[in-house]
């Protein structure tokens, strides 16, 4: 058998039934683009999906001599990719018809490959201005891509990404009338109906979100994020595209807006995720000061994961009150603090440093160690300061007089206090 | 989501006291129980009342740890509403309505709408309770829902709560106490029978509704009516002058004439006046006629009792009493008793001795409010034994407590006998104050009814007394004809002083500081009593004690002011005794002797009254047990002086010693003094009596200082004095033996031999003048010796006279804060001084002479020379010999000079004078150069004085001159005179 030279020459014939075809590919649809493909890397059907798989399929496709306008050629080599993505993803035809479905590391790998290319397709401009005959290709890749999507299933999510970049790369720059978003959220309404309870959510309802975001129907957008993140864990950067957008264009208001409505979509996620959505706060009130009050309420809202955060803004605004209160209901100690950060405290409200300290000493005497009674006058010394500076210095007196006696068998505790000049 | 960082339900339960017992639980997968601590520091982490929870304590129950909170704070903390908002509360159980009716009783405690509870007035504690009335619908509903144990825990808190608000300092409650006395009362008459509501009215919280009130009045006999009465009368609330009387029936009806809306409030009260009244009022005032219980007439000595009894307690009661307006100013009134001193009295002095002793006429006055009466009006009052009496148309309070007292006192003196004129001056001076002294049981004589006895002066009197205290008023006397100086005005007034003093017969002190010329104004007033006593037979002389190492000065100061007075010196081992003594009194006018003859012949001088007797340094009888100071005070004169330059009036004991020395009792027995002024003054620091004593003094002394401006003007600013003293009985021993062995000697001796005898002989004598010690030599390892520890200086003191008199005067003027310079020739001299003067002052002493090194000599002058050095380092005296001192020095910081031996170069001792006395001195140089008595010593200075043998030229060179002279000039020169070998 000398199947080498079989497949050879298969190749061979094949390619010219397929040369032929090609000829005629500025005439073809989408889905004749596809059927060009399928036969064209017919003879690898049966190959093992990976990038060796990739290499091949795409060397078997570029043999192919196409000639077309830019556009068309954008495209047409776009869809070459979604061709591939789609041949290394599918479930295969013999598998059995469970929901899991595996995809190997290799074919993964591959796939992730073809995504980046994906993307680095859709960096490039497409100049569709020059060639309006091209728009009913892109229109079909639109339905294409929103096809795939809404089909993928639900741990897959390989065209959101496409279809989005498609939308917001090529179709917002090139399409500035709103219908077309209308009539891109209808036709996604409209899939549920088709689909029903197969389609693929996520996509669904998050294509939807940004569909209103460009219509302006903040509320629609909002709603579907909601129950996007009711459902799935959503990612970050899916949110802060928002942000972005809305920073770009310099909508403020707007952008407080959605950052207070969708503070939701960021609680219990971490430190990392949390100050990119902070950092669009500061935007925000870096050009409207009067949204302070909101951005500390909305980071109250995501504590306690947001407490970093939320303390530093308190500090940096000068909330020392609330800051204060933070640290109360934490119970935190003072001692954990650099002693600068409560320098403002003790020019503006040293009032509100005496809780703090006084329950810092109770803690520390009920230690009832050596450590513990060090900490202990460390504090005292700093609250005989406050009282002084607050003129106050006979509470003072009659406090540390009662805490002396009352603790008067606390020997060491003595020992420190005496050491620490607090008492005679 | 939430910016909570925690869910707390908080429990609350309250206890019976109020206190608040408080947990909390958190929802997480499961209830469970907080940590007390924990709990504790969020919730009171803002509620400065508990240090923000710090100071409340933890109670553990079944496994729980309860935060207790005291019942006072429990309802600002759950009004407050301070409460940290990063974590989320929640009102469980009681809580809630805690949290709800808290502001509600707040409000009811700051705007005062509460009141005490009489349910527990009844059990005898003060509790405070809401006013129920006060509170709205809906706090009224939430009440309800809590039962009963909640509703008491509540209230107790409440209470506490407006206890500590409102009454928890001291002075808040006591003022509770005192506008709400009622509060207080314990099984108070006043109080029985009475619901809540009449019971807030009667203690007062609450006004009464009435329009009116019900009124006691007592009506005072008119022309209708003989007899004082009670009766009931309402008082219009707005219009107190409107009063409608009514009657009382013995069950308890009213009834007279009113305004018609009164009815129903007469009618619902009427009963309680009665059964108050009962219980208000002693038994049997309440009875009379049945349908008028109050009819029933009182008598004077029922009114009276009314009036000063029974008329507090129905006040206390809560009653109002109406009262005569008289009784007011009535029981205010207090008799006054003054004496009146009848105008003749004192007119016709004259020229005879008054004195303290004298008496003066008077006669009793006694002043109720305005009215006086005579004593025998007075005594026709107390005769009718009543209290209240009716007197020239006026109702007069008589207590017979403060009667008794009266006559007490008017009995205590007679008046045909009269006051004397110590009291009389003594209740002037003191205004008065002065009832204390008669009304010596002080403790007993209650404070409000203590008799004031005042007195009245008549004109010549009040003259006098004002001349006393007027410097200016003193009559102005002429310098007698006889005295051998100027006085300087003020000498001239305090001589005139003396003998005004002496024509009133008072004692008087001369104080003035030393180097003002006290010597030389005695010296004038005894020259005064001389010319005013020299037509009169039977004169007695003046007597002057003096410490011994003065007499020489005095003789020598009197010789020389006063030649014309012959003086006695009663001193030593030859003084006269006996007859003899009494046959050369009448030559003489002026008797001068120490304190220790005095002492000695205390049987012989006091057979004498002498015209006066003055005491220089009278500080010497301070010690009043010591036989010196009773045998001088035994001693009678028609006026008795004391000459001091110490500031007595500081030294209380001292003051009393001389006082008493010069005005006998004036200022009360020892013991007497003690108790009243010694140690009010010097251990209370009382000012009162401070300011008292002085009123009685002041009259009696004359001190002027030489810093007072009026002085200054008089004085030059370097003042030059002699010190004549005398020797010893061993000094004038050696002396003499001196002489004699130099005489004896010059008759082989010739030439150089001679002129070296004559040099160390003179050195000699003149150290013997100085201390004998230097002569003796015996001393000068002893002194040595005794240097480090104590040394008897007492018997080196007595040795030299100059020495004595020295330390004296250092003493005094160190007393004054001032400094001195000493200059002596002879080392020895200057270490003996300086050893006793260390131990005498108990100060730094200095002393530099010519071994002193540049380096301890600039220091000394540096350190004499500064003012901020304590007091126990600082030096005040400095002792210099006149050769390493005499020049170039600067110590103006003293002002006092002394030469305690005599230089023959009257420029050198001048130039060292000058250390004190040049640029940079600011205030008068003192010198003092000492001279001993009938030694060569003094007659060098008469030579100096009269220039008569020699020249400037001759004195100023050295003292070879002397060698020259004959043996016979020698003889004359060093020869002590006899007079003074005593």
């Amino acid at each position: 058998m000398d199947r080498p030279n079989e497949i050879a020459e298969q190749k061979q014939n094949n390619l010219a039934a397929l040369q032929e075809q090609a000829d005629r590919v500025n005439a073809m649809s989408i889905s004749e683009w596809h059927a060009l493909f399928e036969r064209c890397t017919v003879f690898l059907k049966e190959s093992t999906r990976n990038s060796q798989y990739l290499q091949d399929a795409l060397t078997a496709m570029n043999e192919m001599n196409v000639t077309l306008t830019p556009v068309r050629r954008q495209l047409y080599e776009l869809h070459m990719y979604f061709f591939l993505l789609v041949q290394l993803t599918q479930k295969p035809q013999d598998a059995p018809s469970s929901n899991m479905h595996f995809i190997g590391f290799h074919t993964h790998s591959a796939a992730a490959e073809v995504k980046r290319v994906i993307e680095v397709f859709f960096e490039k401009e497409l100049p569709l201005a020059d060639e309006p005959e091209c728009r009913p290709l892109v229109m079909e890749t639109l339905a294409y891509l929103r096809g795939k999507m809404l089909n993928e299933r639900d741990t897959e999510r390989y065209f959101w990404d496409p279809y989005d970049r498609l939308c917001t790369n090529w179709l917002k720059p090139n399409l500035s009338e709103e219908s077309f978003f209308l009539e891109e959220l209808q036709l996604l309404q409209s899939a549920e109906i088709e689909l029903g309870s197969r389609i693929s959510r996520f996509p669904w309802l998050l294509a939807q979100s940004r569909m209103h975001f460009y219509l302006s129907r903040d509320r629609d957008a909002w709603s579907c994020l909601a129950d996007l993140n009711a459902s799935f864990p959503i990612s970050d950067s899916d949110v802060l595209y928002f942000y972005d957008r809305l920073q770009n264009d310099r909508q403020w208001q707007r952008l407080a807006e959605w950052l207070t409505e969708t503070a939701l979509l960021f609680e219990g996620r971490g430190y990392h995720q949390l100050i990119k959505y902070a950092r669009c706060w500061e935007a925000v009130v870096l050009q409207m000061p009067t949204a302070e009050a909101r951005m500390l309420e909305t980071l109250a809202l995501l504590l306690p994961h947001s407490s970093r955060i939320y303390e530093e803004k308190l500090l940096a605004y000068n909330k020392w009150q609330q800051w204060m209160d933070y640290q109360l209901s934490a119970g935190s100690e003072p001692l954990q603090f650099r002693a600068p950060v409560f320098v403002p405290f003790e020019k503006h409200a040293p009032e509100l440093l005496l809780p703090y300290y006084h329950q810092a000493v109770e803690r520390s005497i009920l230690l009832k160690n050596r450590d513990g009674y060090k900490a202990a006058v460390k504090l005292l010394k700093r609250l005989a300061r406050l009282y002084k500076k607050m003129k106050r210095e006979t509470s003072w007196e009659s406090f540390i007089t009662e805490l002396a006696s009352r603790n008067s068998r606390l020997r060491a505790l003595q020992e420190e206090l005496r050491k620490g000049k607090l008492i005679g | 989501m939430s910016k909570h960082l925690n869910t707390i339900t908080l429990l609350t339960s309250l206890t019976a006291y109020g206190d608040a017992l408080i947990y909390g639980t958190q929802e997480q997968g499961e209830e469970r129980f907080l940590n007390g601590l924990y709990l504790k520091q969020r919730l009171f982490a803002l509620h400065e009342a508990s240090l923000y929870g710090t100071e409340l304590e933890l109670q553990q129950v079944q496994g729980i740890e309860l935060i207790l909170l005291p019942a006072e704070q429990v309802i600002p903390f759950f009004a407050e509403g301070k409460r940290l908002e990063h974590i989320e509360w929640i009102w469980g159980g009681l809580t809630k309505i805690v949290v709800q009716l808290a502001p509600k009783l707040v409000a009811c405690l700051e705007e005062r709408l509460y009141i005490p509870s009489y349910r527990a007035f009844q059990e005898g504690k003060l509790q405070w309770t809401w006013d129920e009335a006060a509170l709205d619908d809906q706090t009224r509903s939430v009440l309800e829902q809590a039962d009963e144990s909640f509703k008491e825990g509540l209230s107790a808190a409440f209470s506490a709560f407006v206890n500590h608000r409102h009454y928890g300092t001291e002075s808040t409650a006591a003022d509770l106490r005192r506008e709400y006395p009622l509060l207080f009362a314990k099984n108070h008459p006043a109080m029985a029978g009475l619901d809540q509501q009449a019971w807030l009215v009667a203690v007062g919280w609450k006004a009464d509704t009435a329009p009116f009130r019900p009124v006691l009045q007592l009506l005072e006999p008119d022309d209708s009516e003989s007899a004082w009465r009670l009766r009931l009368v309402l008082q219009d609330k707005r219009d107190q002058a409107s009063i409608a009387p009514i009657r009382l029936s013995s069950n308890g009806e009213a009834f007279g004439s009113w305004p018609a809306g009164w009815s129903a409030h007469v009618g619902s009260r009427s009963k309680g006046w009665l059964d108050r009244l009962r219980v208000c009022l002693p038994e049997g005032r309440i009875s009379g006629h049945h349908e008028d219980i109050l009819s029933r007439p009182l008598s004077d000595e029922g009114a009276w009792h009314f009036l000063s009894a029974d008329s507090k307690q129905l006040l206390e009661a809560g009653w109002q009493v109406l009262l005569p307006a008289w009784w007011e100013t009535a029981s205010r009134k207090k008799p006054r008793l003054r004496a009146k001193v009848s105008s003749e009295t004192g007119s016709g002095a004259g020229s005879s001795l008054f004195g303290l002793d004298s008496l003066v006429d008077f006669d009793w006055r006694v002043s109720i409010g305005d009215t006086d009466l005579s004593e025998a009006e007075f005594d026709e009052l107390v005769a009718r034994n009543e209290r209240l009496v009716r007197f020239r148309g006026q109702w007069t309070l008589l207590d017979p407590a403060l009667l008794a007292q009266i006559r007490k006192a008017m009995g205590g003196i007679d008046s045909s006998q009269g006051l004397s004129f110590q009291d009389v001056l003594q209740l002037h001076l003191l205004g008065g104050g002065a009832g204390e002294e008669i009304a010596e049981d002080e403790q007993e004589a209650d404070q409000e009814t203590r008799l004031r006895l005042e007195v009245e002066l008549n004109e010549h009197l009040t003259q006098l007394i004002r001349q006393l205290g007027q410097q200016a008023e003193w009559p102005k006397l002429d310098v007698p004809a006889k005295l051998q100086a100027e006085l300087r005005s003020y000498q001239r007034d305090g001589y005139a002083w003396l003998a005004f003093m002496r024509r009133l017969g008072l004692g008087a002190c001369l104080a003035d500081d030393m180097g003002l010329g006290k010597t030389v104004q005695l010296i004038a007033y005894l020259l005064h009593l001389q010319e005013r006593t020299a037509h009169q037979v039977e004169a007695t002389p003046s007597l002057i004690i003096c410490p011994t190492s003065v007499l020489g000065n005095w003789q020598k100061e009197i010789s020389r002011f006063a030649p014309a007075l012959q003086v006695m010196l009663h001193y030593g081992s030859k003084r006269l005794g006996g007859e003899s003594f009494h046959a050369a009194l009448k030559d003489a006018d002026v008797i001068l002797t120490s304190y220790a003859t005095a002492t000695l012949d205390q049987e012989l001088l006091r057979t004498f009254t002498w015209a006066t007797i003055s005491l220089d340094e009278a500080q010497n009888i301070k010690n009043a047990q010591t036989k010196q100071s009773a045998a001088v005070r035994s001693f009678s004169a028609r006026h008795r002086i004391a000459l001091t330059g110490t500031p007595i009036e500081n030294r209380l004991s001292e003051l009393w010693s001389i006082y008493d020395f010069m005005n006998p009792n004036y200022l009360g027995s020892a013991a007497g003094f003690t108790n009243r002024f010694a140690n009010a003054i010097e251990k209370d620091r009382d000012a009162a009596r401070t300011a008292d004593l002085q009123k009685l003094v002041k009259p009696f002394m004359l001190r002027r200082k030489k810093k007072d401006p009026a002085i200054q003007l008089d004085l030059p600013d370097k003042n030059e004095m002699k010190t004549y003293i005398h020797l010893t009985s061993e000094q004038s021993a050696l002396y003499t033996q001196t002489v004699n062995q130099l005489l004896t000697r010059m008759q082989s001796l010739e030439g150089i031999e001679r002129k070296g005898a004559i040099l160390s002989a003179l050195t000699q004598l003149k150290q013997l003048c100085d201390h004998p010690i230097l002569l003796t030599k015996e001393a000068v390892a002893e002194t040595a010796a005794a240097a480090e520890g104590e040394m008897d200086t007492e018997t080196l003191i007595n040795r030299s006279a100059k020495l004595e008199r020295l330390l004296a005067m250092v003493k005094e003027l160190r007393d004054e804060g001032e400094r001195c310079l000493i200059f002596t020739q002879y080392v020895g001299m200057g270490q003996l001084l300086q050893c006793v003067l260390r131990q005498e002052l108990q100060e730094p002493v200095l002393y530099l002479n010519g071994s002193t090194s540049k380096s301890a000599r600039d220091r000394m002058i540096e350190q004499f020379q500064r003012s901020d050095l304590p007091p126990d380092e600082q030096p005040g005296v400095f002792i210099l010999s006149i050769k390493a001192g005499g020049v170039g020095l600067n110590l103006t910081a003293a002002n006092h000079v002394f030469h305690f031996d005599r230089w023959w170069n009257p420029a050198v001792e001048n130039q060292a004078t000058d250390r004190a006395y040049r640029m940079g001195q600011t205030r008068d140089v003192q010198v003092h150069k000492f001279i001993s008595l009938a030694t060569l010593e003094e007659r060098i200075d008469e030579m100096l004085d009269n220039k008569q043998q020699l020249s400037d030229n001759v004195i100023t060179s050295s003292e070879g001159w002397i060698t020259e002279l004959s043996t016979e000039a020698l003889k004359d020169l060093f020869t002590l005179r006899q007079d003074w070998s005593g």
